[in-house]
Order: C-alpha cells, then sequence, then structure tokens
C-alpha cells in the first residue's frame, strides 16, 4: 500500500528538515566553528589541500572536492579507486584557512540513517526509484483526491469540520480540508522528491550524453592515471576564465560519476539567486590545465538541481524550515486519516449512509478523497 | 450540528473551489519567491505559505462542536 511508503517518507523527512540545526547540537557543524573567508573564493593553494589530505590516505585516490560558502571548510572525498562506490568514500575536512586537517566525517549516526531509509531505504538504486514511484503515487493520490473534493464539499462550506459523535464524519471532513489546503504544497513535494529519486540515472544520462559530447576529443584517450594529475590551481585558473565571477561548488576528479576519465569538472554556482542552485560545469583537461569546453547542464539535471531546494526547504532560513514541519505533521494527519477511512470503508455501511446523507454528498460510493488513488 | 456549515443549494465547482484555489496560488507563490530572492522575498513567501496554517487554525477555531 503506497500510503504506508509515504507515511514512512514524512515520518523520516520530518527530522531531516532540521539536519543542519541537529548535527550544529551534535557538534557536527564544522560549517559555523570555522569563521573566515569561504573556501569557495579564497585561502590556501588547493594543490597543498589536496596533498595535505591526500598524505594521510596512502594508496587512495581524490574523488571530489567541495567548496564552501560560507566558511573556509573544504572537504575532500577519497576511495580507493577512480569509480569507487560511495560506500567505499571518506570524506574528509580541512580548514582552507590554514591548511588544518579536521579528520575524517563522522560515519553513520542516526541522522545519516534516517536520511538512508528517507532516499532508498538502505536499498540502493532500486530502493529509490522505488521510493520515486511512491512520490508519484502520492501526485496522483492528490489529483484524485481533488476530483472527489468537490462531490462532498457541495453542501458544506469551506473550512467545515465537524467533530462530536460521529467520527468518521470528522474524519472525513479533516481529511478533506486539511487535504485540500496543503495540496499545492504537497504536489511540490511529491513532485520534487520524484524527481530526486532518479538523479543518479539523470547524472549518468548526463554523463554519457552532452559531457560525452563536450570532450569528444577525447574519446580515445586513455583514462589519466592519478600520478599525472596536474595543478588544481591552474585548473581553476582556467575556468574561471571561462566563467568569470561565478563561485565554485565542487570539483569531480576524473573517471567517476561526475565527470570523464579525463577532465576536472569543476562545477560553478550561478551568481544571481534564483540562479545559485543551478550548476554549470566547466571542464579542463586534467593533465595539463586547458580548458576543454563549460557548458550549462541540459534541462532535465537543471529541473533536478531546482528539485532539491524545493523539497528540502532549505533555502528561506529557519521560519521557512519550521512551516515545512508543520506543513510535514499536517500530511502526516491526512495520511492517518485517509487510513482510517479506508479501513471504516465497508459495503452498506450504516455509519456510512448516515454520513452521506447529512454531508448531502452527491456520490454515495463512500470512497474518502484522496484514498482511492492510494489503494488502486 | 449547527446549521451553518451546510449550504441550502448546492454551490457550483467553481465556488467549491475558491478558497483551495486562493490558497494553492499564495503557496505557489511562496515557494518560487523564496527561491528567487533572500531577506524581503524570504518573509513574503513565509507569509504565502503561512497562509495555510493560519486557514487550519482559523478552520479549528470555528469547528462544530455538538451541543
Amino acid at each position: 500500500m503506497p500510503t504506508l511508503f509515504v507515511l514512512m517518507l514524512c515520518l523520516t523527512g520530518l527530522p531531516l528538515i532540521f539536519h543542519d540545526e541537529i548535527e550544529a547540537i551534535t557538534g557536527q557543524d564544522y560549517e559555523a566553528a570555522l569563521a573566515g573567508t569561504p573556501s569557495a573564493q579564497d585561502g590556501l593553494p588547493l594543490d597543498m589541500m589536496l596533498a595535505h589530505a591526500m598524505a594521510g590516505r596512502p594508496g587512495e585516490v581524490p574523488l571530489f572536492m567541495a567548496f564552501s560558502q560560507n566558511s573556509s571548510l573544504l572537504t575532500i572525498t577519497t576511495g580507493p579507486a577512480p569509480d569507487a562506490a560511495a560506500g567505499d568514500m571518506t570524506l574528509l575536512f580541512l580548514d582552507r584557512a590554514n591548511g588544518a586537517s579536521l579528520g575524517p566525517a563522522p560515519a553513520g549516526g542516526f541522522m545519516e540513517f534516517l536520511l538512508n531509509l528517507h532516499t532508498d531505504m538502505l536499498l540502493g538504486l532500486p530502493g529509490m526509484l522505488f521510493l520515486g514511484v511512491m512520490g508519484l503515487s502520492l501526485v496522483l493520490a492528490l489529483v484524485s483526491g481533488t476530483v472527489l473534493y468537490a462531490p462532498f464539499m457541495q453542501r458544506l462550506r469551506f473550512g467545515t469540520v465537524r467533530s462530536g459523535k460521529n467520527r468518521r464524519a470528522a474524519r472525513l471532513d479533516q481529511h478533506n480540508f486539511l487535504g485540500i489546503v496543503i495540496l499545492a504544497w504537497a504536489l511540490i513535494i511529491g513532485l520534487t522528491g520524484a524527481i530526486n529519486a532518479f538523479a543518479d540515472p539523470l547524472t549518468d544520462s548526463w554523463r554519457e550524453g552532452e559531457m560525452a559530447e563536450m570532450t569528444s576529443a577525447y574519446v580515445n584517450a586513455e583514462p589519466l592515471l592519478p600520478a599525472r594529475y596536474g595543478s588544481l590551481d591552474q585548473a581553476m585558473a582556467s575556468a574561471q576564465q571561462a566563467l568569470p565571477g561565478r563561485s565554485p561548488q565542487f570539483i569531480g576528479f576524473p573517471g567517476g560519476d561526475w565527470s570523464s576519465p579525463h577532465h576536472y569538472a569543476i562545477f560553478f554556482q550561478g551568481d544571481r539567486p534564483l540562479t545559485r542552485h543551478l550548476l554549470t560545469p566547466a571542464l579542463v583537461d586534467a593533465e595539463d590545465g586547458t580548458l576543454t569546453a563549460a557548458r550549462t547542464m541540459p534541462a532535465l539535471n537543471q529541473a533536478l538541481m531546482m528539485s532539491k531546494p524545493l523539497h528540502f526547504g532549505d533555502y528561506g532560513g529557519l521560519p521557512l524550515k519550521l512551516l515545512w514541519a508543520l506543513l510535514t505533521l499536517v500530511m502526516i494527519w491526512v495520511l492517518w486519516t485517509g487510513i482510517m477511512l479506508w479501513l471504516g470503508r465497508r459495503p452498506g455501511h450504516v455509519e456510512r449512509r448516515v454520513d452521506a446523507l447529512v454531508a448531502g454528498a452527491a456520490l454515495d460510493d463512500g470512497e474518502p478523497a484522496g484514498v482511492a488513488g492510494m489503494t488502486a | 450540528m449547527s446549521r451553518s456549515s451546510r449550504t441550502s443549494a448546492r454551490q457550483s465547482v467553481s465556488r467549491v473551489f475558491a478558497w483551495p484555489l486562493v490558497l494553492a496560488a499564495a503557496s505557489l507563490a511562496g515557494l518560487i519567491l523564496g527561491l528567487t530572492g533572500d531577506g524581503v522575498l524570504d518573509v513574503l513567501s513565509c507569509l504565502l505559505i503561512g497562509l495555510v496554517p493560519i486557514s487550519i487554525v482559523a478552520a479549528w477555531l470555528r469547528r462544530e462542536t455538538p451541543q
């Protein structure tokens, strides 16, 4: 029953809204601890930071380097091979202001467990795609619930919530009213969640399509070995010449999911608030540091990048996060009353008949709004 | 239950969806406005999305209790 999965997504998603705040309390928030020039702007040379990080990881190769827009925190991801699986990667924290190593990111933890449950139920890509389909089923349920809202509400004023002895009528009213007021927000959450679930295939299709085209001159080149990786600072300079005034967000190293076997892919943020979430990659030859191409990503990948903030609710400060949490609680109640209504639905049930009469509903099939799509 | 919640005649579909449409438009505008900027736009965004919980509180205060 998709409803139960959507309920699980709401329950796990609720604490995740506040993951920044929770990590700050539990002392894992280096962003707040490190003041100073943002690592995306300036600091010690990138080559020096990388050499420093790799010295502590013998036999490993660099996979990603990520910058902060708010603090001097710089993160470097390492792994046993350029195409290492996520589970074999290590995330290192460094301070670009003074070169200090802050150690690897704490692995595990309850929030990470919740995040894994929420994204793929610990089942990898199949789990992710399955939950994406659950997100789409939420969208369908919202549409069918909205269609059923009209006949149920023909003789009731907007906002009617009956209470008292008829629990079914009370639940129906709560389900209908709360469902219809959160409709737009819930549609956005369902749709953006579903888009996020297809993040991995979308990245793969970008790498194999657009990016392969950008680096077509290298199609016959051997994959570049880590020993021959050239200067990151030079690569960054070439990229920033092509995309002046942009702030870098992360670098994908050669051979990973986010680059070609021969390039540093440096991803830059847009320079306006609306485009801040949209990344533009500059592909730089990792051996000699010259720019190969810089091009915006395809529309689907841009939709994916815009859908992240819209799903997480993390773009308007704490007030927006509190609203997100409030609306999630309402959504949980809509799902719960929907399940209760569905369980209590029996053909010819007396209470249901009385209900229909009281409500003056035109339809008498008794299907509560919103439940139909979820049980199909 | 009191009579206040029932309308004497059937409402048209456009009337049934009038308030839901207003709230949906406000939420969508709020969600998108918040993405386009910081500061004033974030406040406006929260106010628009905040209409949803406000409408829930209003309905709760006006809920019918058995006499």
